[in-house]
């Protein structure tokens, strides 16, 4: 067997299940009503007034959120990254945590407190004083709970930022004369600039793509993907080729992002790293102001989790919060609703387990290069779900999967085969950094005692990447587990999952949602103990390293 | 966690997995619309008198997504029956249900000549309004609502070709008083994406009025919400909820018992009692404290206008009536 039929394999596999579905929309884009290629679908979403303003509404949505959410990761990086701040480990561990959270929890959370009848809102009228806004609900309440979804990623990707290098160019830029704010504006945040592009991008691309948190905070505020989700599952007028324009647009511009990302970050500059950065005391003052301001933010970032538990111990009547506390919610997931937690498990299990063979796999090939092409192509066909959002996904591969001779919609298999495919690229990416750091020559030493090529990656290279590994799965697994906008138009009986169940309890109006509460804090703890073996894995790790 | 830890989950989870496949097989699935505010106490019942069926519940939010489900799965139905939705959508799909004569059908207000379709509920899509917010007279009629000088707030409805209690409105209002008061209503409205937003945000007050199913508006009125519920005198849609047995679902008999069930005395009873929906049964009393059918003047639709006619009247809408108002 060739050195390269393994690799190939993968390739076409990967192809099958990214290229050919993705093409499929790009054709259906083209078609017109008789089959024909064609530019009416163009035309007809263009001339339609409520395409055109969910396109923009979508835009704005995306840059007001990957603004808010830099403007917010930006000073607690900084300070995390730089200074003694008291509880600094603790702070870092609750942006972890909330980074791992179903994209609709903020939006149903943030209702009940701020909304026209929000708790805090009620109470605040009921003290006599004004309210600031009537209600949340609205392009306001969208940006405002993308945000502090979102904070949380992006001040973990600025924290490494912040922490490179070694400071020497800060302390010559302070020797020279230049005033701490002169240096922070000239050295330290241009420095920063890439990891900021970074993570702006992929907060707006989160915003961009959601399609649960409009639907339940917006107030009717029409966005292309809740517009793409009509087209394609209302039961009247389904119209596939406008549905996949919108497909075709969203990825389009969700690539020019990227674009714009990997620009920025091609104008990375070397830091020196001679010694480990040190951090820098505060004044009084700035210590109380900067812990006031950490600690406000990770308020922010942990209310609807707060909110979420809280009310899973209580009593709803007809869907509305009673404020009596009880156990029912949790008895009633127990006795009625087990099953999706058990298939929302096994199926991101799956999912995880292939993803981490896939991922180490390609993060191999792509590092060590044997084959310069391969190597190429098998990169840019693993980033390319990256961009593209889970509603659109979906979509290419009902069009192409959808029918015979393969007909996988409706089963297990499309969903594992969808989790991978979002979640591939983030695992590939953890691995292929570690796997860069394995030297060459060790492999090539095991090779020349007599180990297969395989033996030498199981037992030489696979051992030094698995942090990196199991980093990598555990937050494959986290997404997987809170994964909705593609498992929503995808999933069929009895394949039913914890996040397609909190979605409809959360859509159907009258119906009792403290078992969707209860189910959520499942959810949460589901995703929280992994998350925590890993960090706690790899901060022994760090501490073991010299 | 060591590799071997993994692999033993691993296992295990497969394990689990062929577990349920195998289970699903054998279990009598249904499709539905309505909560498990419902569902639960109804099919709590069914399951004490058939202890030999197994029965599995899959909630949808919106009749759309309900029957494109069951349009995509159409020659490998993964469902046996649906529960919930208008009679015009089940009118719509006659190619997608089992025509089966139910004993129970002959009890029924609104009988399908050919048993494709089985009426469960009547429900009426009437006005709210939220007392806290509302301020000034309350409407008594729709036509108040399309006035030139309506000054009560945006009104929400849902977009009709998404939400078939928005389109069973807007069949009633062409019905009754024809697009002229739907053009002049057109302004006032606030339209919303599906249902559960329309109700919702009168519920939490983001709006001051709209429509909304008379079941939810009694259960929240009685939950504390304050809303008042208006019967508009110049008019109440309504619809005619149905059930149905899938074409060539693959538990016929028992997918027939369980629609049967539905339309049963034992189960109306309870939807009457415990979500307020009139039933659809002659015999069955009102729900507490909702008006006599009698004392209500509902909105009879046009057959025609009602199953065939509802793409042309959601692109009238769409195309016509609310480009016209952007212009």
């Amino acid at each position: 067997m060739s050195r390269r039929a393994l690799p190939l394999a993968v390739l076409a596999l990967l192809s099958l299940f990214i290229l050919v579905p993705q093409l499929r929309v790009l054709v259906a884009a083209f078609t017109g009503p008789a089959g024909d290629p064609s530019l009416a679908p163009w035309q007809e979403f263009f001339g339609d007034a409520r395409f055109r303003e969910a396109l923009l509404h979508s835009l704005w949505l995306a840059l007001a959120t990957g603004l808010g959410a830099t403007l917010v990761a930006v000073p607690t990086a900084y300070l995390l990254a730089r200074y003694e701040v008291p509880g600094r480990a603790w702070f870092l561990e609750l942006a972890t945590m909330t980074t791992a959270s179903p994209p609709f929890l903020g939006a149903y959370a943030w209702v009940l407190l701020l909304g026209a009848s929000g708790v805090v809102m009620r109470g605040l009228r009921a003290a006599g004083l004004g309210t600031p806004f009537r209600s949340i609900v609205g392009p306001g309440g969208i940006v405002w709970v993308g945000v502090w979804f979102t904070a949380a990623s992006v001040v973990l990707i600025l924290h490494d930022a912040f922490r490179a290098g070694d400071g020497s160019l800060e302390e010559a830029a302070a020797m020279a004369g230049a005033s701490r704010r002169r240096t922070l504006t000239s050295i330290t945040l241009p420095l920063a600039l890439p990891a900021i592009g970074t993570g702006f991008y992929l907060a707006a691309l989160q915003a961009f793509a959601d399609f649960g948190t409009p639907k339940l905070i917006g107030g009717g505020y029409t966005t292309l993907p809740v517009a793409l989700y009509y087209e394609f599952l209302s039961e009247v007028q389904r119209r596939p080729a406008m549905a996949a324009v919108a497909c075709v647009l969203m990825a389009a511009l969700s690539a020019a992002g990227l674009g714009f990302q990997r620009w920025l970050v091609s104008k990375t500059y070397p830091q020196p790293s001679t010694r480990q950065r040190v951090r820098l005391p505060l004044g009084p003052l700035a210590r109380r102001l900067g812990v006031g301001f950490l600690s406000l933010s990770a308020f922010l970032s942990l209310v609807p989790h707060a909110v979420v538990v809280l009310t899973s111990f209580m009593t709803w009547r007809a869907g509305v919060l009673q404020w009596t506390p009880t156990l029912e919610n949790y008895r009633r997931l127990w006795s009625e609703s087990w099953a999706p937690i058990g298939v929302s498990l096994v199926l991101s299990g799956i999912g995880t387990a292939i993803a981490v063979a896939l991922g180490a796999a390609a993060a191999y090939w792509i590092v060590r290069r044997r084959t310069p092409l391969l190597s190429a192509l098998l990169n840019n066909l693993i980033m390319l779900p990256s961009v593209i959002p889970g509603t659109v996904l979906a979509i290419g591969l009902l069009l192409t999967f959808g029918a015979p001779p393969w007909a996988l919609a409706g089963t297990a298999t499309i969903l594992v085969v969808a989790y991978v495919v979002r979640r591939l690229a983030y695992v590939t990416k953890a691995v292929e950094t570690a796997m860069a750091r394995v030297p060459v020559a060790q492999e090539e030493a095991a090779w020349a005692s007599g180990a297969t090529p395989p033996r030498a990656f199981f037992e030489i290279v696979l051992p030094q990447v698995r942090g990196a590994l199991g980093a990598g799965a555990a937050s494959g697994f986290l997404q997987m587990m809170t994964e909705v906008s593609a498992t929503v138009m995808l999933y069929a009986v009895p394949w039913v999952t914890m996040t397609v169940v909190i979605f409809t309890y959360a859509l159907q109006p009258g119906s009792p949602f403290g078992v969707a509460s209860a189910m959520t804090t499942v959810l949460l703890v589901c995703i929280w103990v992994p998350l925590r073996l890993v960090s706690r894995h790899t901060t022994a790790r760090e501490q073991r390293a010299p | 966690m060591t590799s071997l830890g993994r692999l033993v989950l691993a296992l295990l989870a497969l394990a689990a997995c062929s577990e349920r496949a195998a289970r699903s097989e054998r279990a009598v699935v249904l499709y539905t619309v309505n909560g498990p505010e419902l569902t639960g106490p109804v099919l709590e019942r069914f399951r004490a008198e058939h202890p030999g069926v197994e029965l599995q519940v899959v909630s949808v939010p919106g009749t759309g997504e309900l029957f494109a489900r069951v349009a995509a799965e159409r020659g490998a139905p993964r469902a046996d029956v649906v529960w919930g939705g208008a009679r015009e959508a089940y009118a719509a799909h006659p190619e997608l249900l089992a025509a089966v004569a139910l004993p129970e059908d002959a009890s029924t207000v609104a009988i399908d000549p050919e048993h494709r379709w089985h009426a469960t509920d009547l429900l009426l899509q009437i006005l709210v309004v939220n007392t806290e917010r509302f301020e000034g007279q309350r409407p008594t009629t729709i036509a108040e609502l399309a006035a030139p000088g309506w000054s009560g707030g945006q009104v929400v409805l849902a977009q009709p070709g998404a939400s078939g209690t928005a389109f069973s409105v807007l069949a009633g209002l062409v019905t009754r008083h024809g697009w002229p008061l739907v053009e002049r209503l057109v302004p006032h409205l606030w339209l919303v994406d599906d249902s559960a937003s329309m109700f919702s945000l009168v519920r939490e007050g983001e709006a001051a009025v709209g429509f909304m199913n008379e079941d939810l508006a009694t259960q929240w009125a009685a939950a504390g919400v304050p809303l008042a519920l208006i019967y508009p005198r110049d008019g109440v849609p309504y619809q005619v909820g149905c059930a149905a047995v899938i074409a060539g679902a693959r538990h016929p008999a028992e997918g027939a018992a369980l629609a049967n069930f539905l339309l049963s005395a034992e189960a109306q009873a309870v939807q009457v009692r415990e979500v307020s929906r009139r039933s659809s049964r002659r015999d069955a009393p009102p729900p507490a404290g909702v008006p006599a059918l009698s004392d209500v003047d509902l909105i009879e639709l046009d057959p025609a206008l009602a199953s065939s006619g509802k793409a042309a009247l959601i692109s009238t809408f769409r195309d016509t009536v609310l480009r016209g108002a952007r212009r």
